[in-house]
């Protein structure tokens, strides 16, 4: 491999496209190649730049956000509810997000005790054996709200179907939703639908094609 | 044995050796390498750097007890280290949700202090004076589209139709408009990178 070579995978080594072991060998390369590095960092602040830039548009568009502890959990813990599977597309733009959830599991029936917020973002050191997040189920009935980061693929799509799967391969939950502008979808499940185990959450387009897979742990409440 | 080679082996050598020197040698050759492949690796300056410090506390250690056997290997020695840290940190905080910390949590702790640490109005306005520099509305979507949606050159070129030359002039442009902003505009570099490459 030459040097040339190596300046030509900086796009796809920052786009996360090189294969593991090109990935590898691209990170000992730049370890000793000041070019290298320089050519990287370019390609990072080009990223960074569009990134903030989109960040910077979104927290204009926001309402000012509750804080932690707030009517939501407050809300959740007056409500009776029932703890079914509620899609949602949970973000702040025009401030009807938050208002949207507490309708949804006002509507359900049965008393919860807390609302669990878990991010399922994109990661990027994940691997097929290594959870992509590790939950602990909350004592008692809960909500658990998955916030779920689209990959590229399910964020061009008008529909999507969710699956959670146990580690034979069999549904214990689906569901169908539709991504928001940002590339995001919110789901709410309850704890007790939940098995204490590992699940992989299947996301497929609406014609049943698998884009893309997250591999979800659930432990026990302590 | 390349001239790379033979620097390592000498530095691997020399740290074995308790040579103080030699550490500081280590840490001024890795250190922008291994913060780049960290910040790419978790979209955090602030991460990076901590996460590079712990790399080069576990790499000393191992280096001074003459655990490394193949010293041309240090590159690579250096970044499995810097690779395990940022799995090890995601298993361990950001990717583990309990009951007390997820509670109606919208994001990561890492990047609330992001978003605490920049100036809002301030950073709109050097990021808007970038942008504009970088390339014309058109041309930034086409950049948009490449780097933060991750479509591919192809799709990119049917969607805007455009030919797979004009889409290569437009990104290499806006590399050398950007490695030009960043020599020239330190604020703008703080901002993009934090103090990821301060050299």
């Amino acid at each position: 491999m030459t040097e040339q070579n190596f300046s030509e995978w900086v796009d796809d080594y920052v786009r996360d496209r090189l294969p593991a072991d090109e990935e590898a060998a691209f990170e000992e390369a730049l370890l000793e190649d000041a070019e290298l590095q320089a050519q990287v960092e370019v390609a990072l602040g080009m990223r960074e730049a569009l990134n903030n830039d989109s960040e910077l548009e979104l927290q204009g568009a926001m309402p000012a956000r509750p804080s932690a502890g707030n009517s939501w959990s407050g809300y959740a813990l007056a409500a009776s509810v029932a703890l079914a599977i509620v899609s949602t597309t949970l973000y702040w733009q025009a401030g009807v997000e938050n208002d949207r959830l507490i309708n949804q599991i006002e509507s359900l029936g049965q008393p919860v005790g807390s609302v669990l917020h878990v991010p399922v973002n994109i990661m990027r050191s994940g691997g097929q054996s290594t959870p992509d997040v590790i939950v602990q189920k909350p004592e008692g009935r809960a909500a658990i709200l998955l916030d779920i980061e689209l990959g590229t693929k399910a964020r061009g799509e008008a529909q999507l179907s969710f699956e959670l799967l146990d580690p034979s391969g069999e549904p214990v939950l689906t569901w169908q939703s539709s991504p928001t502008s940002e590339g995001r979808t919110s789901v709410v499940l309850s704890s007790e639908q939940i098995p204490a185990s590992r699940l992989w959450l299947q996301i497929s387009d609406s014609s049943g094609n698998e884009l893309e897979r997250r591999l979800l742990e659930f432990r026990p409440a302590n | 044995m390349t001239s790379e080679a033979s620097q390592s082996q000498d530095l691997v050598q020399r740290i074995s050796g308790q040579d103080q020197a030699a550490e500081a040698d280590l840490v001024n050759k890795y250190e922008r390498g291994l913060k780049l492949i960290l910040f790419k690796r978790t979209g955090d300056a602030q991460l990076a750097q901590d996460l590079c410090q712990d790399t080069f506390v576990i790499a000393l250690r191992k280096l001074r007890a003459g655990e490394l056997r193949n010293p041309e290997a240090l590159a690579g020695f250096l970044r499995q280290i810097a690779v395990n840290l940022t799995i090890e940190h995601y298993r361990k905080e950001k990717r583990y949700v309990s009951q007390d910390d997820g509670i109606i949590s919208l994001r990561t702790p890492h990047i609330e202090q992001k978003s605490a640490a920049i100036d809002r109005e301030a950073s709109r306005a050097i990021l808007d004076s970038a942008l504009e520099d970088l390339a014309q509305p058109r041309d930034r979507e086409i950049l948009r589209r490449f780097y933060l949606h991750d479509e591919d050159k192809s799709n990119i070129c049917n969607a805007l139709q455009l030919s797979a030359a004009h889409f290569d002039r437009v990104l290499y442009r806006a590399k050398q408009r950007m490695r030009q902003m960043l020599q020239e505009q330190p604020e703008l570099k703080s901002m993009l990178l934090g103090t990821l490459t301060n050299d």
